[in-house]
């Protein structure tokens, strides 16, 4: 009986925040949009043939404007550029969901280790995280990318690590507040451990701020990897990205404009989505904002 | 307040120390070695071995820490690897393009953002909330480089108004401002209108209404003093990453700023232009956060009563 009743409670909460959430008409595109994009990712195969359509160079059909064949024109090797900006969503959709995940992970962590144990340990992991946060981040994104090498593992590394201290400060701010409260003070009552009561107690109730947080940075994640693609420092050709492709289209854009459109509207589109539906989101967590 | 500033200035040094540690291990990590690269890979191996060694690169990573720090204390902070010139010397012959256009854009983000972000609050659902609001949620979701390059291809290769790279004369200037205040100004429209919203509905400015305050003095002096705290915050905080990040800008426009000057300093791993200008910009960025903490003292009696406790 007492099982099924918190279910339900559960439930509804959960309801509460879709009903909320599904009002909001921007939300639900941008959501939308993100599924659409997902699709295309995992199923960019079954769309657009990678080895053939999506890398192989064809001198013969190079610079082809937009029309039946080629849906988005060809680029200066004569490859799809329509095959590869669904190949790149690949590529820009996972470094955003990974990144921000990383920097979740350790930055939630940190922040509620901080938050949780206050005092020195506080001091310490704050300090440390001020440091860092000195240091300008595309400076220290590129010093990292530039020591491990260029690739995808190492370019998600290198942009967590200077968005950990920024998610580390946010979950800090986010848990101290439920430190003091009376579920902890009952928790530790009953002598359950440090670690237990971070995990069950605090992490649970500081969630909904994190998880808006979170949504909204995966659009910056995604433009952070385009940019340092464009300069060189991210995904290495041949592999389609939008940013590396925007990179090698700029020879071409005064007779080829098409070239430099479709990367970008794809990166626009994207971005935007995932700032729509963190925005509605964040509305549907917590209503007082609204009205 | 006067312990404040002290303590934080002192603060400085253990975050200024921090950070050439980071970014010395970090570039200790990048492959290659100093001899290699000033003499270049087609000089005698035994040549490059006695530089190496002058160098002091073949010593353990601590000890070259340490002999950096000392030398920096000293006020030496070492010549770049490539030109050979003293680093500071390379430094501030870059730095006054690159604030320039920091400036200019900080400058253009805030004459934008804050009052679009007022009207957009004090108008709430109104036909110009709608828009700026919109506008804000597009102009953060559009990469700047992207919008550099679409920039181009109208104003320059089309149109023939604008310079597409380079700098000498204000028009040089103008697209890469843009780019980098675009985002900028929207983040600075929707933190100024949730601020602004938060504090409208606050008690003390029911009770300015209710004391028969006008409508304008209500929004100009009650709501917007309280208000924009936290936008200068966030202002100051968008133009130190501004300092240190004009690269992308910079690559799109061939600006030969600070931004170019690293991303070829850290691509050849000439670590000595590296760090110094790391450190340069991190303690500008620390006295950017500062002078704002002040500000703020300047501006609300509640925050400078805490410091003098």
């Amino acid at each position: 009986m007492n099982n099924s009743e918190s279910k339900y409670k559960k439930r509804s909460q959960l309801g509460s925040i879709w009903k909320r959430l599904r009002k909001n008409k921007t939300a639900v595109a941008g959501l939308c949009v993100i599924c659409i994009f997902v699709l295309i990712a995992i199923f960019a195969d079954v769309i657009a043939d990678y080895s053939t359509m999506a890398i192989r160079m064809n001198a013969a059909e190079a610079l082809q404007p937009p029309g039946v064949g080629h849906l988005f024109g060809t680029d200066e090797y004569g490859r799809d550029v329509f095959a590869r900006v669904v190949h790149g969503s690949r590529v820009s959709i996972s470094i955003g969901l990974l990144t921000v995940s990383i920097a979740v992970a350790f930055g939630g962590l940190l922040g509620s280790i901080a938050g949780y144990f206050g005092g020195p340990v506080d001091n310490i992991i704050m300090r440390i995280m001020d440091t860092v946060m000195s240091i300008p981040a595309v400076l220290l994104t590129l010093s990292i990318v530039a020591a491990l090498g260029p690739g995808m593992v190492n370019l998600l590394w290198a942009m967590a690590i200077a968005t950990i201290p920024g998610f580390t400060r946010v979950i800090r701010s986010v848990v101290l507040p439920t430190v003091n409260q009376d579920f902890v003070e009952a928790a530790k009552a009953c002598g359950t451990s440090n670690r237990r009561i971070i995990l069950r107690h605090i992490i649970p109730n500081a969630i909904g701020p994190i998880i808006v947080q979170a949504t909204m940075a995966i659009s910056g994640m995604i433009l952070a990897a385009a940019a340092l693609s464009f300069i060189g420092m991210g995904i290495q050709p041949p592999r389609p990205e939008w940013g590396s492709m925007l990179s090698s289209a700029r020879e071409y854009m005064m007779n080829s404009p098409y070239l430099v459109v479709f990367p970008g509207l794809a990166i626009v589109t994207v971005a935007l989505s995932f700032n729509l539906f963190g925005d509605g989101l964040r509305d549907a967590l917590d209503p007082r904002l609204k009205n | 307040m006067h312990k404040y500033v002290i303590k934080r200035l002192l603060l400085l040094i253990p975050i200024l120390l921090g950070v050439a540690f980071i970014v010395f291990s970090i570039l200790s990590l990048t492959p290659g070695d100093p001899g290699t690269l000033i003499l270049g890979e087609t000089a005698p191996r035994e040549a490059i071995e006695k530089l190496n060694e002058q160098l002091g690169f073949n010593k353990p990573f601590l000890v070259r820490f340490a002999d950096y720090v000392i030398g920096a204390l000293h006020g030496d902070f070492g010549t770049s690897y490539r030109s050979g010139l003293p680093v500071f010397q390379e430094i501030f012959a870059r730095f006054s393009i690159t604030l320039t256009i920091a400036v200019l854009a900080i400058l253009t983000a805030l004459f934008v953002g804050i009052p679009a972000g007022i009207l957009s609050a004090v108008k709430q659902y109104s036909a110009a909330d709608v828009i700026s609001t919109v506008a804000a949620m597009l102009m953060a979701a559009i990469p700047g480089f992207w919008l550099g390059l679409m920039m181009i291809i109208l104003f320059s290769l089309k149109l023939g108004w604008l310079p597409s790279y380079g700098v000498g004369s204000f028009a040089h200037y103008i697209m890469p401002t843009l780019i980098l205040a675009i985002p900028c100004s929207a983040g600075l429209l929707r933190l100024t209108r949730t601020t602004m919203l938060e504090t409208i509905r606050q008690d003390y400015i029911r009770t300015a209404r209710a004391k028969g305050a006008s409508e304008t003095k209500v929004i100009w002096k009650h709501a917007l003093k309280n208000a924009l705290l936290p936008v200068i915050t966030v202002a100051g905080m968008e133009f130190g990453a501004l300092l240190g990040g004009t690269v992308i800008a910079e690559a799109v426009f061939s600006i030969p700023g600070v931004g170019m000057m690293l991303l070829t300093a850290i691509r050849m791993k000439d670590v000595p232009l590296v760090m110094a200008s790391v450190i340069f910009l991190a303690l500008l960025f620390c006295f950017i956060m500062l002078l704002i903490d002040l500000a703020h003292a300047f501006v609300d009696p509640r925050v400078k009563a805490m410091y003098s406790r």
